[in-house]
């Protein structure tokens, strides 16, 4: 009796070992085919993961050689100029009666300034001061907003200074996908001294644009254009070139904080940053 | 039951002896206990050597034929995790670059830049707009009081639109919807669409907007 059940259950125990080995063999064969699979995907993307690793190594490379040289630069123009540690009223001042007078000679508007006048005290905020002024201007409504339109680029140095951190990503990564050849000049053009650019947007533009291809020319360009190259080039109209001259360029940071109009005369109350 | 007669014993009929006939033999469940110590070390070799198989051919091993070239599964496996690592090293290189250690003053302004509101941009659209409804005869859109509150984010803009033709309303309602267009503003406000005449025969509609500005 006990050999007969002992026969039966190696018997089954015989199929399941069958099944088990039959499961074993199909998931393997499964397996297979599926990395097989995977490894094909891998082969045919593997070229361009190639290139595109190869092509962001010579960027970093590139952009650490500019950033030992310019950044370091751009730091030092900015601790003196943009946020200074001493008082930023002398280049302010400078900087706002110049632009007065490129905006009425150079750019042919209505333009005067008839008082600039700034608070005795700085307010202390920890990392910055503030020290709020107020200037007192006689002119049309397209001139005094050319005129608060350079304000409000007070402390940008580059280009990329008036885009977004997100429109230059967005910029790079279009060319990256687009024209990855390009991927430099687009670095390079976003680091580009901005009063340069304002004074020539064609020719800098036309740099960058150069070695992309045709189909891409234009998006790149309107997308440049749209996301704050238009607003440089619309502001600095005829008056980069004197800006650049008289050497006033770039502002000491300011905020506007209120404006009045009141006929022709208009009331900008701001405020300036300093370390 | 389980189990199958014999045909021939099945056709002989049971002697009438008056006892229970005698239940027929069972052959399967036998057969299959005979075939159980077999079939069990079938089952148990099949099992190892498909393990055996399974280990020792795993799929790396092997190799595929990408284009004009043949590789194993195992090195196209290796170089890409190798590229994908390469790529976060240098992105991460990428960042350290442009950190704040290295340009403290150019990021504190950064820093500031973001709270301060594109005031100058946003006068120069609106005069934009203003001026895209004139024509070399006609300025038909005057803005005689701006006021701009920079804490607050707002334009207070007080005018008149004036229209020849009676249209002063409409005028004044495709301004207000051009504002709306604007990339730089949150918010126009809705101004109170009013006509009166003129002495000259033109209509005018006078008008008072609150334009938000869009923070950063």
């Amino acid at each position: 009796m006990l050999r007969r059940y002992s026969g039966l259950c190696l018997f089954g125990l015989g199929v399941l070992l069958i099944v088990l080995a039959t499961w074993l063999l199909v998931s393997h064969m499964r397996i297979f085919s599926l990395k097989r699979d995977t490894a094909v995907m891998i082969g045919t993307g593997l070229p361009e993961r190639r290139s595109g690793v190869a092509l962001l190594a010579a960027n970093v490379e590139a952009e650490r050689m500019f950033q030992q040289e310019a950044l370091a630069a751009w730091e030092e123009q900015a601790s003196v100029y943009v946020l200074p540690d001493r008082s930023p009223v002398p280049r302010a001042l400078r900087a706002m009666q110049e632009t007065v007078l490129a905006l009425s000679r150079e750019a042919g508007l209505s333009l005067s300034a008839l008082s600039i006048t700034f608070d005795t005290k700085t307010v202390d905020h920890g990392s910055v001061k503030t020290l709020r002024g107020k200037s007192t201007l006689r002119g049309n409504y397209q001139a005094v907003a050319r005129f608060l339109g350079v304000l409000s680029f007070s402390g940008d140095m580059m280009i990329k200074d008036a885009f977004t951190p997100e429109a230059q990503e967005a910029f790079l990564r279009q060319v990256e996908s687009s024209a990855p050849l390009s991927l430099g000049a687009a670095e390079s053009f976003l680091y580009l001294d901005l009063l340069q650019y304002a004074a020539n947007p064609d020719q800098a533009e036309q740099r960058m644009l150069q070695d992309m291809p045709t189909g891409v020319l234009a998006d790149t360009r309107a997308f440049v254009l749209e996301n704050g190259a238009a607003d440089i080039r619309r502001v600095f109209e005829g008056i980069a070139s004197r800006l650049r001259d008289k050497e006033v360029w770039p502002f000491p940071l300011m905020r506007i904080d209120h404006v009045v109009r009141s006929g022709d005369q208009w009331t900008v109350e701001f405020t300036l940053f300093s370390r | 039951m389980l189990g199958f007669h014999e045909p021939k014993q099945a056709a002989v009929p049971p002697a009438d002896t008056g006892a229970t006939p005698p239940r027929p033999p069972r052959v399967l469940l036998p057969a299959l206990g005979r075939l159980g110590v077999p079939l069990c070390v079938f089952g148990a070799v099949f099992l190892l050597a498909t393990v055996l198989l399974t280990v020792l051919l795993t799929p790396d091993r092997f190799p595929v034929r990408l284009g004009d070239r043949i590789v194993r599964i195992r090195d196209l496996e290796s170089e890409e995790k190798a590229l994908v690592s390469r790529q976060a090293e240098l992105l991460s290189a990428r960042e350290k670059l442009g950190s704040e250690s290295r340009s403290p003053v150019l990021h504190e302004v950064m820093k500031l830049k973001k709270d301060i509101l594109p005031v100058g941009p946003a006068l120069l659209s609106i005069d934009d707009v203003r001026r895209s409804f004139a024509s070399r005869d006609a300025d038909p859109i005057s803005l005689p009081q701006v006021e701009v509150r920079g804490e607050e984010g707002k334009i207070l803009l007080s005018g008149e639109a004036r229209s020849d033709s009676g249209r002063s309303i409409q005028l004044l309602a495709r301004f207000v919807d051009s504002l709306r267009a604007s990339p730089l503003f949150q918010s126009v406000s809705e101004p109170e669409y009013k006509q009166v005449n003129a002495p000259d025969g033109t209509t005018v509609s006078p008008f008072s907007l609150t334009i938000t500005l869009k923070r950063a």
